[in-house]
Order: C-alpha cells, then sequence, then structure tokens
C-alpha cells in the first residue's frame, strides 16, 4: 500500500506569501471599521471559473476592474489537506449545501478562486453535441465547435490543461480495466496542472499550487493589472437607475463568514459582471428585483445529479491518493442526445475518509464494516446529463425571508430510472475486474456479494427520492443565454436582456447541463464574453 | 444524537462508552457551527421531530423518551425512519446518519481506522499576519 503522510511538504509556492511585495490591492472587508465606496470600469462579482477569467481578460485591457468575493482569501499555505478545515473555510455552507428538500447534496467551492480552489482538475471542452444542441434548440448562436475553438485553445494554454501523462491510481485504474473488459470506449482526462506532485488532496485545496486554479492563475494576473480584490464581501444587490445598471452593493461579512459586520460595500461601475455561479448569480437578481418578464430567472437549474457505487477488492487501492480523475467513460453518455432516456458520464471520486463516510448513506455495522476497509474500496460514479429531454427542467432557485438561496428540485422518474440504471452499469463493472462485494448508494442496500445477487437486489430495490444518495458538483444554468429574450436571461454576448450594463459570466449561462465536467466551459465562454466586452470599452 | 449515535456507528461506539459518544458530539457541535444558518434550521427541524414526545412516537416507534431508549430501540427507530414512505422521514434518516458519520470520521485518529494513513505534512505553515500581539509592558 501507499503511505504519503511521511512527505513532508513547504509552502514556498503561495503567490500570496508576498502579496505587499507585489503590490496587490487586496481588502478582508471583515475588517472594515467604517463603510467603503469605490469606482471602478468593470466590478465582478464572484472569483471563480467565471469572474477569475473575466478579470484577467478585462484589466489586462486597461480597464479598471474590482473583484468582489463573499468566501475567504484562503491560499496553499493554509492548505493542510485536513478534511475539516477543507469543508469548512472553502466549501459553500459548509458542505451542507442541498436542494430544498433535501434530495442532493451540492458541493460548490466558497473562497477566493471559487470551486476551481476545490475542484479535482478535470477538463473538458464543452462537447461537441451539446454546442450543437444549443444552436438548435435553444436559441444560442455564435457558439458552435469552430466558433469556440479558439476560445478554448486560449485557456487551455493559459491553464496549462493537458492529458494526465502519469498511471491512474487504483481507483480509475479499475475504471479503465472494467471499460476495457466490457468492451466500453474509454479515454483519458485532461487536468489543469503544472508540476502535480500527485498526491490527490485537489478537493482540499492544492498545498503546492500545481493546480491551475484562478486562486493562483488568473486573479494574480488581475492584480498584476492592478485589479483590486475585496473578500468577506457578500453582494447583497444590483445598484439601478432606471433601466441602468451602476454596480453593486455589498455587505461584509464577519472572519467566519457566517454573519454581516454591518458595514457595507458599495462599488459604482460602467459594467456589473455577475459570476457567483448557479446559485448565487439568480439570487442576486432575484434579491435586486430585477425585471423577468418571462418568469426565467433561477428556472432550469441543472446540476449533473450525481450517484455511485462502491465496491471492496482483495487489491489495494488507496481511493484517497492520487490524482483524483484521470480516466472517464462516455460510454452511456451520448446514446440519445435529448430523446430516449437519461445519459451519463462515468468517472471516479477520491475517496478521503469523512468525505467518503457521506456518500456511502448507510447506517450501523453496514458503514462502519465497510469503511474498515476504504484502502480496498473502489467508487464509481455516474453523472446525470439533465436538461436536454423535455422531462428533465431541472430545479428552481427561489430566495428565502433572508434572501438565502435555495435550490427546488425536485428529483422526479426520469432522474430515478438512470439511477437504477446507473446503479445496474456500475455493479456489473466493478464485479467484472473482480470486487468481493459492492453496493449501490441507496440506503436500504448492502454490500452484496456477486453481480447476480446485486442485479436481482437492485430491481427490488425503492429508488425513491430520499432512499438514493444522489448529489452533485456541478451547478448550471438559471440564467440561460439565447437570441429570444422569452426563452433567455441573457444575450449570447453575456448582456442581461431587460437592463443596460450588466453582464451574467459564469455557468449560470448553460441552457442544458455540459455532459462534462464544466469548469474549461466556463472558461472558455467567459474569455469569449470577456474579450468582447473588452472590445466594447475600446470602442 | 446521544441515543442514536451508538447506534449508526455500530462496530466502532458501544452505549455505555460514554467517552466516544462525547466525543463525537463535540465534533458534531463544531461541525454545526461550520454550516451555514438555514442547513442549521433544517437540522434543528429534523431534531425537533425526533425530540418532541408525539412526532418522534409516531416517525420512529420510540414513545417513551431518548433516554430509556436501547440500542436496538434505537435501531428500530433509524430504519424505520429510513424504510419509511414518506419522504420527509428518509431526509431526516440521511441527514442525521450523514452527520453523526460525518463528526466522527471528521476525527482524524478515527478516519486512520480506515487504513488511510493521512495526509502529507504540511511543515512550515506560515499563519496569516496578524498585528503583533499586544505584549506586556513591564
Amino acid at each position: 500500500m501507499t503511505d504519503l503522510s511521511t512527505i513532508r511538504l513547504g509552502n514556498s509556492t503561495d503567490p500570496y506569501n508576498d502579496a505587499a511585495a507585489r503590490g496587490w490591492d487586496i481588502t478582508d472587508a471583515s475588517q472594515l471599521t467604517s463603510s467603503l465606496e469605490l469606482e471602478a470600469d468593470v466590478v465582478i462579482v464572484g472569483t471563480g471559473a467565471g469572474g477569475g477569467t473575466a478579470a484577467e481578460t478585462l484589466s489586462k485591457a486597461g480597464l479598471s476592474v474590482v473583484l468582489l468575493e463573499a468566501g475567504p482569501l484562503k491560499t496553499s499555505s493554509q492548505f493542510d489537506m485536513q478534511e475539516r478545515a477543507a469543508y469548512r473555510d472553502l466549501y459553500q455552507e459548509g458542505t451542507g449545501r442541498g436542494t430544498k428538500d433535501g434530495g442532493m447534496v451540492i458541493l460548490q467551492g466558497r473562497s477566493v478562486g471559487g470551486s476551481t480552489t476545490v475542484n479535482w482538475t478535470t477538463s473538458f471542452r464543452t462537447p461537441p453535441e451539446t454546442l450543437k444542441f444549443w444552436g438548435e434548440h435553444m436559441g444560442v448562436s455564435g457558439c458552435s465547435v469552430d466558433e469556440m475553438a479558439p476560445y478554448f485553445e486560449h485557456m487551455e494554454k493559459r491553464l496549462n490543461i493537458h492529458k494526465w501523462p502519469q498511471a491512474p491510481n487504483n481507483n480509475n485504474a479499475m475504471l479503465q480495466r472494467a471499460s476495457e473488459k466490457l468492451g466500453y470506449p474509454w479515454a483519458t482526462i485532461h487536468r489543469n496542472v503544472r508540476g502535480c506532485l500527485n498526491l490527490g488532496y485537489c478537493g482540499l485545496g492544492c498545498p503546492v499550487d500545481a493546480k491551475q486554479s484562478m486562486l493562483v492563475t488568473t486573479i494574480p494576473g488581475a492584480l498584476d493589472n492592478k485589479a483590486k480584490l475585496i473578500h468577506h464581501a457578500r453582494v447583497v444587490r444590483i445598484l439601478r437607475d432606471g433601466e441602468v445598471v451602476k454596480g453593486v452593493e455589498a455587505e461584509a461579512l464577519t472572519p467566519n463568514v457566517r454573519g454581516a459586520t454591518g458595514q457595507t460595500i458599495t462599488v459604482r461601475a460602467t459594467r456589473t459582471i455577475l459570476a457567483g455561479g448557479a446559485i448565487n448569480t439568480p439570487a442576486i437578481l432575484l434579491r435586486s428585483d430585477a425585471p423577468d418578464p418571462h418568469g426565467r430567472i433561477g428556472k432550469r437549474t441543472f446540476l449533473h445529479p450525481t450517484t455511485l457505487t462502491m465496491a471492496i477488492y482483495e487489491e489495494s487501492i488507496d481511493p484517497f491518493y492520487g490524482a483524483p480523475q484521470s480516466i472517464y467513460s462516455d460510454h452511456f453518455q451520448w446514446q440519445n442526445v435529448h430523446t430516449g432516456p437519461i445519459g451519463f458520464k462515468l468517472e471516479a471520486p477520491p475517496l478521503q475518509p469523512a468525505f467518503a463516510a457521506g456518500f456511502y448513506a448507510a447506517a450501523g455495522e453496514e458503514i462502519t464494516q465497510s469503511m474498515d476497509k476504504l484502502n480496498h474500496t473502489q467508487c464509481m460514479i455516474a453523472l446525470m446529463r439533465d436538461g436536454f429531454h423535455e422531462d428533465s427542467q431541472g430545479g428552481a432557485v427561489e430566495i428565502d425571508d433572508n434572501g438565502n438561496p435555495l435550490l427546488d428540485y425536485p428529483i422526479n422518474d426520469y432522474l430515478l430510472e438512470g439511477v437504477r440504471r446507473a446503479f445496474n452499469v456500475m455493479l456489473e463493472m466493478q464485479f467484472a475486474t473482480g470486487a468481493k462485494s459492492a453496493r449501490p448508494a441507496h440506503k436500504q442496500a448492502k454490500h452484496y456479494m456477486s453481480w447476480k445477487e446485486a442485479k436481482a437486489a437492485v430491481t427490488e430495490l425503492d429508488v425513491a427520492a430520499h432512499k438514493s444518495t444522489i448529489g452533485s458538483a456541478h451547478v448550471m444554468g438559471g440564467c440561460p443565454m439565447g437570441d429570444d429574450p422569452k426563452r433567455s436571461i441573457a444575450n449570447t454576448d453575456g448582456k442581461f436582456h431587460h437592463l443596460d450594463n450588466l453582464y451574467i459570466m459564469d455557468g449560470s449561462l448553460f441552457p442544458t447541463s455540459i455532459g462534462a465536467n464544466p469548469q474549461l466551459s466556463i472558461y472558455g465562454l467567459v474569455y469569449k464574453l470577456s474579450s468582447n466586452l473588452a472590445t466594447q470599452f475600446q470602442a | 444524537m446521544r441515543a442514536l449515535t451508538p447506534a449508526v456507528m455500530k462496530g466502532k461506539i458501544t452505549p455505555d462508552d460514554t467517552e466516544a459518544i462525547d466525543q463525537t458530539l463535540q465534533s458534531f457541535d463544531t461541525l454545526m457551527d461550520d454550516l451555514s444558518d438555514p442547513v442549521v434550521a433544517g437540522v434543528h427541524q429534523a431534531f425537533d421531530v425526533l425530540s418532541f414526545a408525539p412526532t418522534r412516537g409516531l416517525t420512529t416507534g420510540q414513545w417513551s423518551a431518548w433516554s430509556k431508549a436501547s440500542l436496538e430501540d434505537a435501531e428500530s427507530a433509524l430504519a424505520r425512519l429510513r424504510d419509511s414512505g414518506i419522504g420527509l422521514l428518509n431526509a431526516i434518516y440521511a441527514a442525521v446518519i450523514r452527520l453523526i458519520i460525518s463528526a466522527w470520521y471528521l476525527i482524524p485518529e478515527n478516519a486512520a481506522t480506515t487504513g488511510y494513513p493521512g495526509p502529507p505534512e504540511k511543515v512550515v505553515n506560515v499563519l496569516p499576519k496578524k498585528a503583533p500581539a499586544a505584549e506586556a509592558t513591564p
């Protein structure tokens, strides 16, 4: 077995260690003792894949940029690879975020760099099937494979996205081996890393800054270009003068980001860009009473609802170590694009213990005995491609009385059919590669000892919403782009249809889910939109 | 919580192991501090259903107080929530077990029982610069 606990890592890679010497303008709003008023060419709300990319592009064009982030600034010097601190500091609601009825857990980043600080580095261009569907069915112009290619190329180069050259860890190797055995096509994943040590802690914050997240690439790039970063600043609403957006108003949050300090941050800007992610961006529009004549804001929010199976092998798997995701299979993904049952992508996740235990969704000896063998455990996940079929309309973002966002995403039969099918596919793959036992993520399931037993059991299981474990790490949609204002929120430049000077530049623009891990889709699209916006300024 | 913890963590915690139960509950409290207000409110609602005698009895079959529940009672209560045809009760079950399990496995020595040797060691941990602490003037 592998033991990485004897490795000693320093903190010399952290670019924020000498932020002052670099002349970076960073404000921790939790420490403000009076309210702050600023002016800028552009204010960007959010510092994730969308906000980070837009900030670098626009600041490079010579525009003054203010970046607002509700979460804290946490950098690699503080990334100690311990689960508790990472979930507390780097995830929305301390990983407690879920859908309104509790049917799905949602993992979403919440610190400078957004989800890019904690994602697993998996990088796919938007699949051609998805772009074609948008063009043909969702009224999206200008986003064909050829039109998008140069923007993806640019961001791939910027973030050192390349095919992972090292051997997959055993958790991923098992997915490859199972695919080969059953004749499913598989491929190696591209990752945004530079000098990766293959440790496996991408989800807890890269301790050596190998991950080319926004935290260490575009945000430093923007800071070098004199952009101003304010963290612990939660945007409450956009500021308007009639039909014209004038900036945003934010509240300063306490150091633990649980409460407001009472200080406000007002940024007046020529252009306002929302990039808070597909839950927070629609929530800001809803809190601001933004015009919405066709009732579209927050609707059709997608999650790639994901389910899983766990299997125990004789050999060591050590699923907590090594590049988290390096192999995938799309065999079940594109058999139909928008007709027929839901498609899903097969991948493997990293399994640090508390995370794995949460995934298991079991109690008593069923979980404690299973967890005793975590170092021999392999996990498969199926990410379902929602938003293409008419029976898959996604969820709706709402705000509660305090303005907190909630995502109402009922799990329907169309999705549950996919869950049961995915259980079968993944269990068969695990037994085909010699699993001693395997268990679908269903509260009433147990470890089954053979494919025959598992198959019979899955047929009998009550695959209902709260009995099956379904989660999400990809929130998309809710502010769809498109040419028709009746069906979309923003045009294909990202400009909000019903107000001037307001732009959306994040994954909320997607009219469906992506059908692949979305980070590169956001980078490419936002690079395109922000480049166009920079050109407009220069005109 | 005290009654349910040994049932959820059976094989790791026995009902008379108050030290392990206390440690798990302490970890649970820390975890609650790390969640958001809406999530904490949801957890409280779930615990209200399980604490209020009439709803507790109806949903779990535990009519007497939790302090009188045996391990078997707690297991049977959990099973009723899990197997119920009512989605809300299944959701309460999912939330309760996830919180207890997470609280237990978030403790590093418990995580080690899974065959996880732990993460690499971070050796030069530069803390964020703070204003120098007010030194006591002699």
